[in-house]
């Protein structure tokens, strides 16, 4: 498990987390949204041990991340947005230099998801576009069989079909006990993937909740007038989607950027309601 | 499995970084530890001069080429160490910080190895051979004053402080050129400040004294380097 314990992180004289508190258990595809600039890859960064939290303690299986010990960087990988790979190696040689150290690795698994995702593992990266490098590296990352996969805007360059086979991937991967975190503005390219959801605003967790809790205190209503009690509104062809606060107690269909909108426009409304 | 030191690891990180390390740094080393004498030697031959040194005295100058060419090699393999986007797969492999730091001072040091044996090994054939200028193999050399303790110690320090003063370089210059030669510039007047009383001074104390503090510079430098890539961010 993952845990974040009164975390204070700061870059210089700016400050990013103000005494956070987080836990991510194993087993689940975690969304990790937020606007620009608010620090969800510096969260990442913290947990994977590339950054040192000022004041609090970040922990992978009770091990410090910040230390970097060879046990917690044997169960964790990391893709950021942007990877310089070495222009004459191939994705095979990439994952052949790194498999010696993940006794988890499995070359099979590596086959089968250049194949899924249409890459050829013996092309060179510089022969490759930037999409067909992300596939690449997502292959290889997912290949390692760590317990902890961490993507920063993993669909950032991918094409629609390669979107849709990486929810897929990803969705059989969780199936198999990981625990995925992804960071992500592209929230329509994982809808129905990510749960639980985590909203950082500045400096603080504005929103830490399952999907399931997420539609118990909120309800999505499509296809109606705007409504003043309404958290968030916006007019769509067919009329006006609001989310308002659910005390009726009626399920609704989730839409993450409308979630996402009202949270950053009710944040004390939203505080008190998953309190 | 051990999370300070683990030889098996290291060994992996060893060759995980030999792999790595870019194939046009390997090939341009191999040429200059392979080219550099005969081409001293040959153009000695052709302007006419005589030329009586040994092996030793050739296989010295090699030793200056190519550690210093070695030198560049975490400039190479390690290109991104000190930079806060790319560094992220360095810091991320699974291994100690310092096996990391071990793992990069053994594959500077098995460069000079490797090359000076090459070297050496095309001396050896190109004596036996006859070629012009090659007059004497390795251990018929006259030059036995570069077998003096002081002068071995003194050698041996001064690459390991290049060594380890380059590798800290390279985590705190980013690897920029700029920072690159501020450290080189650094190293040479360390360097200057060691080499000048070694060759000018004759009383046998005085090598001990420079090589005392070669070695304290040594081991500041390698624990300068080490700490530094213990506290590095990306």
């Amino acid at each position: 498990m993952i845990e974040i314990k009164n975390l204070d992180f700061s870059y210089k004289k700016t400050p990013v987390f103000n005494n956070i508190n987080l836990s991510f258990p194993q087993g689940a595809i975690y969304g990790l949204l937020g606007e620009n600039g608010v620090g969800k890859t510096t969260l990442l960064k913290i947990i994977c041990g590339l950054q040192r939290p000022s004041m609090g303690s970040c922990t992978v299986d009770g091990l410090t991340s910040y230390d970097r010990l060879p046990a917690m960087l044997q169960c964790i990988v990391f893709l950021p947005d942007e990877v310089t790979l070495p222009d004459n190696a191939t994705p095979q040689k990439y994952v052949d230099e790194l498999s010696p150290f993940y006794p988890t690795f499995a070359q099979g698994t590596f086959l089968h998801l250049m194949q899924e995702l249409e890459v050829e593992p013996d092309r060179k990266f510089r022969e490759m576009s930037f999409g067909q490098q992300k596939k690449s590296l997502i292959a290889a990352s997912l290949s390692l069989g760590t317990d902890y996969v961490l993507l920063d805007e993993p669909t950032n360059g991918l094409d629609i079909p390669s979107k849709a086979q990486f929810r897929s991937i990803l969705s059989k991967i969780a199936d198999e006990g990981k625990t995925i975190i992804i960071s992500t503005h592209q929230v329509k390219d994982v809808e129905n993937l990510i749960d639980p959801i985590v909203i950082l605003s500045h400096n603080a967790v504005l929103l830490d909740a399952s999907v399931q809790k997420i539609t118990e205190k909120l309800f999505f209503e499509y296809g109606g007038a705007e409504r003043p009690d309404a958290l968030y509104s916006e007019l769509l062809p067919g009329g006006y989607m609001n989310v308002v606060a659910n005390e009726s107690g009626e399920e609704s269909q989730l839409n993450i950027e409308a979630l996402f909108n009202a949270v950053l426009r009710n944040k004390e409304k939203i505080k008190e309601l998953f309190a | 499995m051990s999370q300070t030191f683990d030889i098996k690891r290291y060994g992996r990180l060893v060759r995980h970084d030999v792999r790595s390390c870019p194939k046009e740094t390997l090939y341009s080393g191999l040429w200059m530890a392979l080219a550099f004498t005969p081409l001293m030697v040959l153009s000695q031959q052709l302007l006419g001069n005589e030329y009586t040194h040994g092996t030793l005295y050739r296989l010295a100058l090699m030793v200056c080429m190519v550690a210093w060419w070695a030198l560049m090699i975490p400039t190479q393999v390690y290109p991104n160490v000190g930079k806060k986007k790319r560094g992220i797969y360095f810091a991320m492999l699974p291994a100690t910080k310092a096996e990391k730091h071990a793992s990069i001072a053994t594959l500077m040091v098995l460069t000079v190895v490797v090359l000076m044996a090459i070297g050496l090994a095309e001396d050896v054939l190109l004596t036996a051979v006859h070629l012009p200028g090659y007059t004497k193999y390795f251990w018929q050399s006259e030059t036995l004053r570069f077998l003096d303790l002081p002068m071995v110690l003194g050698t041996l320090f001064t690459f390991l402080v290049a060594m380890f003063g380059m590798i800290w370089a390279n985590t705190v210059a980013n690897n920029t050129l700029r920072g690159i030669l501020q450290v080189l510039l650094f190293l040479l007047m360390i360097g200057g400040l060691v080499f000048f009383p070694l060759y000018f001074d004759s009383r046998p104390q005085g090598y001990w004294v420079v090589i005392a503090v070669e070695a304290a510079a040594t081991l500041f430098l390698a624990w300068l380097s080490r700490r530094r890539m213990d506290r590095m961010t990306y």
